[in-house]
């Protein structure tokens, strides 16, 4: 059994403890159980889907050695400052734990670091590698040999294409679709339902079909 | 077991029927027995997907009070004219079922009113709101937070993010995408593959990425 602390709230914070209870309940390894949450707005003691807030991001260092942390703290436009105050934290990686829904399939060759969050329906492929600290929500499709960089955002029903390179810290909105082989630059933001052909920039947003820079992220 | 009758034909109320198969095949105790259809179109007696049709809308009075009923009644035209058909008949809410697939992942703080069907794939997150009759497709994602309304139909592989508001009797195309927050008013109709950026009026029709309004005469669907 190993105790789950998740950083953030109810919203992206919800997703990762329902899909802890999802595991847990389906029987399958590992066996998780969330402890509660460390969260910067709701004071210590406050329930948050009733589990208990346990303090601020800060307090980490104050709780039992065993207890493991995922985070839940993605902005699409904020993406750099909230990697920041994560990594500044200076959690350990042995102390991050990843949170594999057990409806996504995960093929044997690909590779997925600390701290992720994996929704169910989602698909990686052969040969994939996803970086530490990333969310892949719900029905997401990635293809073989493709990238997924460290603390990245992908929406749901998202296609990343075989041989994608994204990112780190890239915000891929959800229901776009990546072409094969194009590279999402560091930082850079996919709008909702884009359809991306070309290869983009670090912090560059991009939207529309075909996707279409509309500004750069200072 | 609890009977079911299905109100609708082979295409929606087909799905319907297939998501109560499966439902009963990957569960320790069956849920449902579908014991046929309610049908306006096709006689009494006919068959759909080998199961009969027992009557037109009107004749669910004939059933014992113990039969349930789901409606897979939905076009994406005519929304409100169906609902109207669907409420004038005056089925208690108590008669109405929900199937929700198997393959379905519904938060344990989501909530569906009665007689919604949620198929397979479906992601509903904490705190979601389902009201009565709406039928959610395969792989739909529906954010945190976010509200449906009744009698809507949500298109397979659309995306509702975090707090949306979508009303009742709208149509959601196929691979449509809600931005965070935003609100669809009631009979609004978005468009397969439509991203939607910004709140949608009652009735309003749009189409497109990003999508924008258009006249709701060529705001045609392609999902019945």
């Amino acid at each position: 059994m190993t105790s789950v602390v998740i950083l953030g709230g109810d919203s992206s914070g919800g997703l990762v403890l329902q899909a802890i209870e999802d595991l847990a309940e389906s029987g399958r390894e590992p066996v998780l159980e969330c402890a509660g949450y460390l969260n910067d707005m709701v004071p210590k003691g406050k329930m948050i889907l009733e589990r208990p807030v346990l303090g601020g991001f800060d307090d980490w260092p104050s709780l039992p050695s065993d207890a493991h942390f995922i985070s839940a703290v993605y902005n699409p436009t904020g993406m750099r400052d909230r990697w920041q105050r994560l990594t500044g934290l200076g959690i350990p990686d042995e102390r991050w734990v990843s949170v594999l829904h057990p409806a996504a399939w995960v093929a044997r060759s690909a590779a997925v670091g600390v701290g992720c969050f994996i929704s169910p329906g989602v698909v990686i492929t052969a040969l994939v590698t996803v970086g530490a600290h990333s969310a892949i929500r719900t029905g997401v499709h990635i293809g073989h040999h493709a990238t997924v960089g460290v603390f990245s955002f992908v929406g749901a029903n998202a296609s990343i294409n075989g041989h994608c390179r994204i990112g780190d810290r890239a915000h891929i909105g959800p229901n776009s679709a990546i072409r094969d082989g194009v590279s999402i630059g560091d930082g850079a933001v996919v709008g909702i339902g884009s359809v991306v052909v070309k290869d983009v920039p670090a912090a560059t947003i991009v939207a529309g079909n075909p996707a279409r820079v509309m500004r750069t992220i200072d | 077991m609890v009977p079911i009758l299905i109100l609708g034909g082979p295409a929606s109320g087909g799905v319907v029927l297939q998501g109560i198969l499966d439902l009963n095949r990957h569960s320790e105790i069956a849920p449902f027995e579908c014991v046929g259809f309610l049908n306006d179109a096709e006689p009494v007696g006919a068959s759909i997907h080998g199961y009969p049709v027992r009557g037109g809308f009107d004749s669910w009075r004939d059933y014992a009070d113990d039969i349930r009923f789901i409606g897979a009644v939905f076009h994406p035209d005519e929304m409100r004219a169906r609902h109207t058909r669907v409420a004038g008949l005056g089925i208690p809410e108590e008669r109405w079922a929900s199937v929700v697939h198997p393959a379905a992942w519904v938060a344990d703080t989501a909530t569906l009113g009665p007689g919604c069907f949620i198929a397979s794939g479906v992601v509903l997150g904490p705190d979601v709101r389902v009201g009565s009759r709406t039928m959610i497709r395969s792989n739909v994602y529906v954010g945190h937070h976010s509200t449906i309304g009744d009698f809507t139909f949500i298109g397979s592989n659309a995306s509702i993010n975090g707090r949306c508001i979508v009303g009742s009797r709208v149509h959601l195309g196929a691979n449509c995408v809600l931005r965070d927050g935003v609100a669809i008013g009631d009979d609004g109709f978005v468009g397969i593959g439509a991203a939607v950026t910004k709140d949608v009026a009652a009735g309003d029709a749009v189409a497109g990425n990003p999508a924008r309004r258009l006249p709701r005469s060529r705001a045609a669907g392609a999902d019945g």
